[in-house]
């Protein structure tokens, strides 16, 4: 299994901001598979199944901060984990998306190296580029 | 001998052993009647201590019960409302993006959808920090008149989306009318209601149960859903704290004030709630009201 650099995962619990989200990202023309979830649960659901069937994980998730169940920092821990359990030794990005710029969350951030980004609502098309490039998704 | 002040009385017996102690009568009155007045004097002290000890107290928890709320109360009110406007300018610009190009009708028809159940929720979350405001400044006289549960009940299924008749069973066998402020019943069953029909099972139709019965004389109200539960017991501390979130729901998002709310106004109106429930098996909400609230 590999990290596919074909796919996105967006996780926030606003169906609305996927919605929006998913449109800003197709218009990238980067990806082939936009996928966005509602809740953790989902989101490691999924995850989980890919495990199963043996196929590869997104490089990149966008996690929204703020959600009922566990905040998006815990999700992460969690997909650690889950990662951990399956011997899954890459790692994909991470970037944490939030209406947020409250100090403990910032905090949150620095103490997870898994992400990579804190952007901060809403999402463009400048914004990602600009993220992405640094990781050499453009061309 | 009429002295009460049997201390100095030994005092003037050993100062003055060769007098007269019956001449010293009208001095020992004067006395009487100082100690008196002064030891009404100190009680009178006491109770103005103690009042305002109570009343710092119940101003303490006043401030408290304001702070309960407004602890992270503007930050949430903004994050909230700051997500919704986002969202709209987001799907004003994809709007804009494929409002002109032929065969988008349908894309439009859904991002209008989606505009248009955006300012409904933020129409929501408004109405509901408005109430929170309201219990909380508002010391505004509650009118305390019967209230007809069947009555009250209706209302809500006309006015929530998703909610229908034949969802409730309904048990008023003990009591059908109870006395509370009207606005507040009605609130109540509204954020009681609407948490039954979000947190539904995802392929079934709402079941409800709306009981009546007595709790050591006290009129309790029992609503249970059928719905997908929470473990009230892991989350006890923290059901009732506003803009806590549980579950995620296919069918609406929440600020997280519903419970909260509900406990509120209750206690507002010398009730109380209680709540239990388990995972994937419902929740049972019981509304206390006080004795009297059944006449």
């Amino acid at each position: 299994m590999q990290l596919d650099r074909s796919k996105i995962l967006l996780i926030d619990d606003n169906e609305i901001t996927n919605f929006c989200n998913k449109d800003i990202i197709g218009d990238l023309n980067i990806f082939n598979e936009i996928l966005a979830f509602t809740s953790p649960s989902e989101t490691l659901d999924y995850l989980k199944s890919l495990f199963e069937n043996k196929e590869d994980i997104p490089a990149v998730f966008i996690v929204d901060v703020k959600m009922p169940e566990m905040d998006g920092f815990e999700l992460i821990d969690e997909i650690d984990e889950l990662f951990e359990e399956h011997d899954f030794e890459l790692m994909p990005l991470f970037f944490i998306l939030t209406t947020s710029n409250h100090k403990r969350d910032y905090e949150q951030f620095d103490k997870t190296p898994q992400a990579k980004e804190y952007i901060t609502k809403p999402l463009s098309e400048e914004k990602l580029k600009e993220m992405l490039s640094k990781f050499s998704f453009l061309s | 001998m009429k002295l009460r002040n049997k201390i100095l009385l030994k005092q003037i017996e050993r100062l003055a052993p060769q007098k007269d102690i019956e001449e010293w009568e009208p001095l020992f009155h004067a006395i009487d009647r100082v100690y008196e007045q002064l030891h009404t004097e100190v009680r009178l002290l006491e109770e103005i201590a103690n009042k305002m000890v109570d009343d710092m107290t119940d101003a303490n928890k006043n401030l408290e019960r304001i702070n309960e709320s407004l602890d992270g109360f503007n930050y949430h009110v903004s994050q909230d409302l700051k997500s919704r406007f986002m969202n709209t300018q987001s799907l004003v610009m994809i709007l804009k993006k494929y409002i002109n190009k032929p065969g988008q009708e349908d894309k439009v028809a859904e991002i209008c959808e989606k505009l248009e159940w955006n300012s409904e929720k933020a129409i929501e979350t408004v109405n509901e920090f408005l109430e929170i405001s309201r219990l909380d400044y508002e010391d505004e006289e509650k009118r305390v008149e019967p209230c007809k549960l069947i009555d009250c009940i209706s209302n809500q299924v006309e006015s929530i989306n998703g909610l229908q008749k034949k969802h409730i069973k309904l048990d008023l066998d003990a009591f059908d009318e109870i006395y509370f402020d009207k606005t507040s019943l009605n609130s109540v069953l509204r954020n009681v209601l609407t948490n039954a029909i979000k947190y539904k099972k995802e392929d079934r139709e709402p079941e409800i149960e709306i009981k009546t019965s007595f709790n050591f004389d006290h009129p309790v109200i029992m609503i249970r859903d059928h719905g997908i539960g929470l473990d009230t017991e892991k989350l006890k501390n923290e059901l009732f704290k506003p803009f806590h979130r549980f579950k995620n729901s296919k069918f609406t998002e929440g600020n997280g004030v519903g419970l909260f709310l509900i406990r509120k106004t209750m206690e507002s109106g010398g009730g109380s709630v209680s709540i239990y429930g388990k995972e994937n098996e419902g929740v049972t909400l019981s509304l206390k009201f006080k004795k009297d609230a059944v006449r």
